[in-house]
């Protein structure tokens, strides 16, 4: 038996087309994610690719009831059995919170630049641990040890961090409680080339140390080909192609991922660009 | 000075006054760009090559401020002159700015204006530097948006750029950068914003510009696939220094300095591989000392001491 951490069955988020003024109302909606099953195997790494605005984002906020889904299920195994995350109320979600994690993309603008870094990564035990409130001081030293930042950081403002160390403070704020589930939400898009390697290598050495999950979110083909086992490639809210990341590299079957392909540059100023004209496809 | 070149920069050194002392953002730094060809800058961030390019349009501000170093621009049909001797607030020098150099900019949404519409913003860079009636500027600016690949540009003209998408509002920068026929386009990181399919979209157009318009290209990037698929001449840069300059087939395909290689092998390549080898993020100084660009065979130059440079391309 295969030992799925997620399951997504038929998932669906729509938003209201609202009409504006005195007395908006709804006059239709937009169907942001569209039907999408899924599943992911514990302790492996599954890639989302695709455009803006195909909804790889709006799918894993979903999935964390970050935005409620319009229909379907997400069955995640928490510590303490299967749940559909999809049935629970808010209140309910609450300890399953701690079990699943985001990373964010823009280190800029997901740290609070009026907190210190020791608030930052200790705010989520601060919710979710306050009985232990006297190793929390503790706990953040060790966890900002493991993602190679010095306890010195502790009372230092994000502002003083370059993008990369600012990026590893969001991985530290993320794994502090001990996920299975962490979501990495384009989390290397901003970095340089050099400083994604180191960001990528320890997000590898991490999953193994702690047994992690992945879902990466991402637009950079290479990044998900290099860093997951398994992708789905989406297109105007619709997985378009799911499979091992390297039969889909290798042996694409829909025109959408051929097109995305195709887009990606070489290393190699021999081997041309030439991307597929997107109106001679049938993308949908 | 061969003929070709137009512009050529000589040990142009840029300081920044910080709390801490005085850092050299650009350090001694030469590069010539040949006309009518795209030269990169390659390096990380903080390595100096946006400074570089602000300091060729003589846009570096306080605290930061120009301290040596020659801009040598030679216009076409024209007398070269120094970029530095300018007078600021001169003709001349509000003329460069826009009506010889024009830029790219990396965030296409920071770099327009929120509140002016699209067609405004592109006539505004007609009307300083053309004298052209409002009639004729917005027939410059429609054909101009037109020619980038803007349908139904006198609709959209009227739009603002909350209206258009990433790789639509990078379209207007190149339509606005181009409307006053530049000789020289610096573009600034223009495609790291963008999606792969965009991206290629925007290259693909940059590429057909320089062809039919003989426009001089500066392009600054960290990507370096980007690099390969553009670039004629690359200049890599790391802490303020030039470290490597040649051909992009010589720099992508047969680097000399080891810093060259490190940025090469830190790409997450097609091939999956085990393990990246991202550069050191600290950079010990000792690592590549100030050693200065010395000649070596094929037309390219490496900072690196003679002994450390590999036989087969000693002069």
């Amino acid at each position: 038996m295969t030992d799925n951490i997620l399951e997504v069955n038929n998932f669906s988020v729509k938003f209201p087309l609202m009409k504006r003024g005195l007395l908006s109302r709804q006059v239709g909606e937009f169907t942001a994610v569209n039907n999408v099953s899924f599943s992911v195997q514990r302790g492996s790494s599954l890639g989302i690719v695709g455009e803006s605005g195909s909804g790889k984002t709006t799918l894993v906020r979903a999935i964390l009831r970050a935005i409620d889904p319009a229909s379907g299920s997400a069955v995640f195994q928490s510590h303490t059995g299967a749940v559909d995350l999809c049935q629970l109320s808010n209140k309910a979600l609450i300890p399953l919170r701690m079990q699943m994690q985001m990373i964010f993309q823009d280190p800029f603008a997901s740290l609070n630049p009026r907190m210190k870094v020791a608030d930052i990564v200790s705010e989520p035990l601060v919710i979710h641990r306050p009985e232990q409130h006297r190793e929390h001081r503790q706990m953040v030293i060790h966890m900002l040890e493991r993602v190679g930042l010095e306890a010195d950081t502790l009372h230092r403002f994000p502002h003083a961090f370059s993008g990369g160390q600012r990026q590893r403070i969001g991985i530290a704020r993320a794994l502090i409680l001990n996920p299975s589930l962490v979501i990495c939400d384009e989390a290397v898009s901003a970095l340089d080339v050099s400083v994604q390697a180191q960001v990528l290598n320890l997000l590898v050495d991490l999953q193994q140390e702690m047994n992690l999950t992945y879902i990466f979110v991402a637009h950079d083909l290479n990044v998900v080909h290099h860093f997951c086992e398994q992708a789905l490639v989406m297109y105007h809210g619709s997985v378009v192609e799911s499979g091992p990341v390297e039969q889909i590299f290798t042996s694409p079957r829909h025109d959408y991922t051929r097109l995305l392909l195709s887009a990606i540059p070489s290393l190699d100023p021999d081997i041309k660009l030439s991307p597929l004209d997107r109106n001679s496809l049938s993308l949908e | 000075m061969s003929i070709d070149t137009i512009l050529s920069i000589r040990g142009l050194s840029v300081m920044f006054k910080t709390e801490i002392g005085e850092h050299l953002a650009v350090n001694n730094v030469s590069l010539d760009m040949k006309r009518s060809q795209t030269t990169a800058i390659v390096g990380e961030s903080g390595s100096g090559k946006s400074v570089t390019a602000y300091a060729m349009m003589r846009l570096i501000q306080a605290p930061g401020k120009i301290t040596s170093g020659q801009i040598i621009c030679t216009p076409a049909q024209q007398e070269s002159f120094d970029v530095l001797q300018l007078a600021d607030n001169s003709d001349a020098l509000y003329h460069l700015r826009g009506g010889l150099m024009a830029m790219i900019f990396q965030e296409p949404m920071t770099a327009l204006s929120p509140v002016h519409t699209i067609g405004n913003q592109v006539m505004e860079a007609i009307l300083t530097h053309q004298s052209v009636t409002k009639a004729e500027a917005f027939e410059l600016a429609c054909a101009m948006l037109d020619r980038v690949g803007i349908a139904d540009a006198s609709q959209r003209m009227q739009q603002y750029p909350f209206e258009f998408s990433g790789g639509m509002r990078q379209r207007v920068m190149i339509a606005m950068a181009l409307v006053c026929k530049p000789q020289i386009l610096i573009c600034d990181e223009p495609t790291t914003a963008l999606d792969v399919t965009i991206q290629a979209e925007i290259l693909a157009l940059l590429k057909e510009l320089k062809e039919t318009i003989q426009i001089s290209l500066l392009f600054i990037t960290h990507d370096l696939a980007v690099v390969a698929q553009i670039a004629d001449q690359v200049m890599v840069m790391n802490q303020g220094r030039v470290l490597e300059t040649g051909s992009v087939r010589q720099i992508l395909n047969d680097p000399i300095h080891p810093y060259t290689q490190n940025l090469i092998a830190a790409v997450p390549g097609m091939k999956q591989q085990d393990r990246l080898r991202p550069v050191s993020n600290k950079p010990d100084p000792t690592d590549y000392p100030s050693y200065s660009l010395i000649p070596v065979k094929g037309d390219r130059q490496v900072a690196l001491p003679v002994s450390l440079i590999p036989e087969e391309y000693h002069l």
